[in-house]
């Protein structure tokens, strides 16, 4: 029970941080009203986890050998640090607290980590914000050039970029579901009577309730917090965070959304050669992400040990 | 399937034409008042003012609808505020023009003989600074490349209606004339320059709203 009610949490916790980085600019600007946007997300986050989110889950069960209370411990150290971010409305990567508490926890009770596997998934942490950037730059790119050329009015360029944005936001959500739903899943897969499959559906379903509660504050911060976009950038921005952390749900790596749409961001800002980022809100995600898997492992070591006197 | 997104957006875009159509009418009703003024004087003046007058007022009333259908549609909220930002400037040009020729009748002003032809000069150079700008604002509207140079155009208007006042105002000082005539006659002549004034406003504003889709 404590393991269910732990990964439910932090799937909660994860779908109120996470929305964000697909529909915030567009909810954030008033482009899409919050409630479609969360329902939409909620839909496609399920879909996306069903549907592609095994690959994610067998990675993390490698990281570690757990027990249902072990796991329980850990998911409940993650959610919390996911939580607390989340309570001060900075976004904060799941799949890092979620590794950082599982390794902290193992750590704790003499247990080994697969380094190797850790190593991966430490690289493509720094690969995403990179990647994402480079798409962004790409996208804009592409997208730019044939829309110039169309020399579209207000008229019909404005109903284009916000179906885009809806579009881009759903697949947006799809990738979240199916490269996140491994961090709670994982969790919740020890449990015999669940499996892979019922941990991925409990866990992509605790992330829709995640997004339908709790996500609205997230959503209106990340997007006027970071930097104001103008809708195509936006557009390019969700459109790069999908592209970048649905690759990596195909390699079987939970990455940050967040850091993946900073890395978008600063994308746009290679492409307009100008500094577009708030910088001291910048600085404060920076420090999330140290933060985050420190204070998770901590956590995890704190609780896992706890538990084991 | 998507076509419901664009239909959306179609009337909208049919009534700020429509708009644009009625400006151009208030401005050239207030040409025509001019010339009547300058060829006739003040007798028959009040058919113009009230043309001007219901003119000004059927643009209101579009407008007034426009702002009330803007948030019904699906443009973006910046598109919005662009649009409500346009009328907003373009509005005082129609009002200005309104105002001098009812001015003119309401103070009965007999501009003077040898002055005329000056201020003839600066009412039309007015008019065609404000159907530049209503050129302007149509090819905005359109994302039409041309919108740019409208406005370039509509400040160069700009610059000779200043001239053509600083001409008027330098002779109506040099002359004979009593000085509150003077007075009289150059506030006559400040509040016809001003039409140009708010077009060249108006005109910056649209130049900006054209380079936000260039960038």
């Amino acid at each position: 029970m404590l393991t269910f009610l732990a990964g439910a949490f932090l799937g909660g916790s994860l779908g109120a941080n996470d929305a964000a980085n697909c529909f915030g600019t567009a909810v954030s600007s008033r482009m899409v009203a919050w409630r479609h946007a969360a329902v939409l997300a909620a839909l496609f986050v399920v879909l996306g986890a069903v549907t592609q989110g095994r690959s994610g889950l067998a990675t993390l069960q490698g990281l570690a050998q757990q027990d249902a209370r072990a796991a329980g411990l850990t998911a409940l150290a993650a959610g919390l640090t996911v939580a607390a971010m989340t309570v001060f409305s900075l976004p904060v990567s799941a799949s890092q607290a979620v590794v950082g508490a599982i390794v902290g926890a193992s750590l704790a009770v003499g247990g080994r980590p697969d380094l190797t596997r850790l190593g991966k998934i430490v690289v493509c942490w720094v690969g995403t914000p990179l990647g994402a950037m480079l798409m962004a730059f790409a996208i804009y790119h592409l997208l730019w050039w044939p829309l110039r050329r169309l020399r579209l009015s207000l008229f019909a360029l404005d109903p284009l970029l916000r179906l885009g944005l809806v579009v881009c936001g759903c697949y947006g959500a799809h990738a979240l579901g199916a490269n996140n739903v491994a961090n709670v899943a994982s969790f919740l897969a020890v449990d015999p009577r669940l499996g892979p499959s019922g941990a991925i559906l409990v866990g992509g379903l605790s992330i829709a309730v995640g997004i339908l509660a709790f996500s609205r504050g997230v959503m209106l911060t990340v997007g006027r917090g970071i930097t104001p976009l103008d809708p195509f950038s936006a557009l390019v921005v969700v459109m790069a965070e999908g592209v970048t952390v649905h690759f990596y749900a195909l390699a079987g790596v939970p990455v940050s959304t967040s850091q993946a749409i900073v890395g978008a961001v600063l994308g746009i800002g290679l492409v307009k050669g100008v500094q577009i980022l708030n910088l001291r809100v910048l600085g404060h995600v920076l420090l999330g992400w140290v933060i985050t898997p420190l204070v998770a492992a901590a956590l995890g070591a704190v609780l896992a040990a706890g538990a084991g006197r | 399937m998507f076509m419901f997104l664009f239909r959306r957006n179609r009337e909208l875009r049919e009534q700020l034409g429509v708009y644009v159509e009625k400006a151009r009418v208030v401005l050239d009703t207030f040409r025509d008042g001019l010339r009547h003024y300058l060829a006739g004087g003040l007798d028959g003046l009040d058919g113009y003012v009230q043309a001007s007058h219901s003119g000004e007022s059927a643009c209101d009333g579009i407008r007034r609808q426009v702002e009330r259908d803007l948030f019904a549609k699906s443009l973006l909220p910046e598109s919005r505020e662009d649009i409500m930002a346009l009328l907003e400037h373009v509005d005082p040009v129609l009002n200005q023009a309104e105002d001098v020729v009812r001015q003119i009748l309401l103070q009965r002003i007999l501009l003077p003989q040898a002055f005329l032809a000056g201020y003839g000069d600066l009412g039309m150079r007015c008019h065609e600074a404000g159907m530049t700008l209503f050129d302007q604002a149509a090819a905005a509207l359109r994302n039409d490349p041309r919108s740019r140079a409208l406005g370039d155009a509509v400040k160069a208007c700009e610059s000779r209606i200043d001239q053509s006042e600083q001409q008027l105002v330098a002779a109506l000082f040099a002359s004979d004339l009593p000085l509150a005539e003077k007075l009289h006659y150059r506030d006559l002549v400040t509040m016809t320059a001003a039409i140009g004034d708010l077009a060249e406003d108006a005109a910056n504003l649209l130049t900006v709203f054209a380079l936000k889709r260039d960038a």
